[in-house]
């Protein structure tokens, strides 16, 4: 990989929020390097709020965020940038905008005020499209895309910044469900191949089936985190999400799948 | 190609007036600065002043308001709209009916003073509340402290009839009366405005993806704001002081720059450039050489560029309702 190999995203006593009440309060989170995974809980519950304020696009109210033991605060924007890249909820293009321009943005972090477009630049770009199956797509406008393909394109951003963290928030939310596995399996090859991922999703199956390790959070705390098996029980739904559910396995993978009860 | 149609329409505009110069005595006129000829004197004193005013303020009016909208994230975004050409007007006309100095190179700081001014106060009112700075919001500030000062401006000119007649004319936008002498200055500030707007293209583009995007690419949003801003102000108040507060350039020109080379900043920094002095100068001229009238500048742009305006909004806010209902 690159030369912050091992650099470890943490969170300390983590309050953050929008000047009103704290949206996370008080969260300890050591990002699992090398898995993928994945936050969920109820909405309002600070899920966003805490990818957000790791990604350093939020300040921590108290608390702080290191990166490799430095606090993120006192690091360079672009610094940060080529460790951990970040994809927002619903990230819309300027319009026209194609597909390779968007990647090519990617290498902002690495290039100087007036360096040219080098070599390394260039494999970076055609590395995050190869990967990310967009590369026939490269021309195409981002409006003219189906919405997996354009969050396809989105991801090959944050890969061209060559990041070895990369923070998705709700990458498969609007998606219809063959969609939605489409970005997941790119998210889980991502990990396979290397790369640290930390997902907000919204669907547990999804999440239970793709996700090496979940996070269930609830009112901005953190409630439960383990594997898929071991955080994603009976006990854990009704407190995280007040659901009475089934959580039987999948037969297939082995992997949990809640089946909510309707409420009586 | 569009240098060269710049090229050919400005030597045209040299050639339309209150008396018409043919081409061949053009260029013998062209060729003699010091001459003595009625077209030398015509030339010089009147035509090229004129021409090269409408070739600086189209081309800073355009090239900052494509700044504007890769800074504010809104496709409406005018230097005009934004209340930063009234708040330079407003600077200007206070202080020529304050101090009675007679209008000078000096203005343009009042100028810069006055767009930088207003350009905050729309900032500061725009930014008010808890969702931050909406691209909606700024514009309805802009709007708001933009009317404010058009009527402080007019305010000042009815009770000082004095300054009234000398700026009436340049507060709605006109190329009239430019002597070189005032001219030439401004051009050296806008060569160094546009010269730094250029070479920072790219950074307007990763601007534009928006401040989520931006920011996650590593971008230094404070900075590259601060940045963006003075360019504004700079190309702004410069171009204010040389043709009055002319609106919708800054609108019209970066749109069909986009829609001409798409959205990356490196081709519609320098298209904006050469187009805004395009339109400009056909905006001047044109009046001059179908009317036999000298109507001002900004009148023109105004019946160009306001069916263009509601044709933008239109088609937005169309797009957005599309999202509901079939439209």
């Amino acid at each position: 990989m690159n030369n912050s190999a091992g650099a470890i995203l943490t969170a300390q006593d983590l309050w953050a929020g929008y000047g009103g009440a704290p949206v996370v309060r008080g969260v300890d989170f050591a990002v699992a390097p090398g898995r993928l995974t994945a936050i969920l809980g109820p909405n309002g519950c600070g899920k966003s709020t805490l990818l957000r304020t790791l990604a350093g696009l939020q300040k921590a109210e108290r608390g702080e965020v290191t990166l490799g033991g430095r606090p993120i605060a006192r690091m360079g924007s672009k610094a940060l940038a080529r460790v951990v890249s970040v994809l927002a909820q619903n990230s819309v293009a300027p319009e026209r905008l194609t597909v390779g321009d968007l990647v090519r943005q990617g290498r902002y972090p690495h290039r100087g005020l007036f360096s040219m477009w080098s070599s390394s630049d260039q494999a970076a770009v055609d590395e995050a499209l190869e990967m990310t199956g967009t590369a026939h797509l490269a021309d195409r406008a981002m409006e003219t895309l189906s919405g997996g393909q354009r969050q396809r394109a989105w991801i090959a951003m944050t890969l061209a910044q060559q990041g070895e963290i990369l923070l998705l928030d709700e990458p498969t939310t609007f998606l219809d469900p063959a969609h939605q596995l489409e970005v997941l399996g790119l998210i889980r090859a991502l990990s396979e191949a290397g790369k640290t991922v930390v997902t907000v999703l919204h669907d547990l199956n999804l999440a239970a089936e793709f996700a090496g390790e979940v996070v269930l959070m609830r009112e901005g705390e953190i409630r439960a985190r383990g594997t898929p098996r071991e955080a994603l029980t009976e006990a854990t739904l009704a407190q995280v999400f007040g659901l009475s559910a089934l959580v039987v396995t999948n037969p297939e993978t082995g992997a949990p799948v809640c089946l909510p009860r309707a409420p009586q | 190609m569009l240098a060269l149609a710049l090229v050919a329409l400005s030597l045209w505009s040299l050639t339309v007036g209150a008396s018409a110069i043919p081409l061949r005595d053009l260029i013998t006129a062209l060729t003699d600065p010091y001459g003595a000829s009625r077209d030398s004197i015509v030339l010089f004193q009147v035509r090229l002043p004129r021409l090269l005013a409408a070739l600086s303020a189209g081309s800073a009016l355009a090239v900052a308001g494509a700044i504007m909208q890769a800074l504010t994230g809104n496709p409406l975004a005018d230097p005009g709209l934004l209340g930063v050409n009234a708040g330079a007007a407003f600077a200007i006309v206070t202080v020529l009916s304050l101090t009675r100095i007679p209008a000078g190179p000096e203005l343009v700081w009042v100028g810069f003073l006055g767009a930088a001014t207003a350009a905050l106060a729309v900032y500061a009112l725009g930014s008010v509340g808890r969702s931050g700075t909406t691209p909606v919001k700024l514009v309805l500030a802009g709007v708001v402290v933009g009317s404010l000062l058009i009527s402080l401006t007019t305010t000042v000119l009815l009770h000082d009839s004095g300054t009234l007649d000398e700026v009436r004319f340049w507060t709605a936008g006109s190329l009239k009366n430019r002597r070189m002498a005032d001219v030439l200055p401004m051009m050296s500030y806008l060569l160094v405005a546009l010269a730094v707007a250029v070479s920072l293209a790219s950074q307007f583009t990763s601007l534009s993806l928006g401040a989520e995007i931006a920011r996650g690419l590593g971008q230094n949003l404070a900075l590259w704001r601060a940045v963006s801003a003075a360019i504004v102000v700079a190309l702004a108040g410069t171009a204010v002081v040389v043709a009055g507060p002319l609106g919708f350039v800054g609108l019209v020109v970066p749109h069909i720059a986009r829609m001409s080379a798409g959205p990356d900043y490196r081709w519609t920094i320098p298209l904006c450039l050469l187009g805004g002095a395009m339109l400009t100068l056909l905006a001047d001229t044109l009046p001059r050489a179908l009317l036999d009238r000298d109507i001002p500048v900004g009148v023109t742009m105004a019946v160009i560029g306001a069916p263009f305006f509601i044709h933008l909004a239109r088609r937005r806010t169309g797009r957005n309702n599309a999202t509901g209902a079939a439209a």
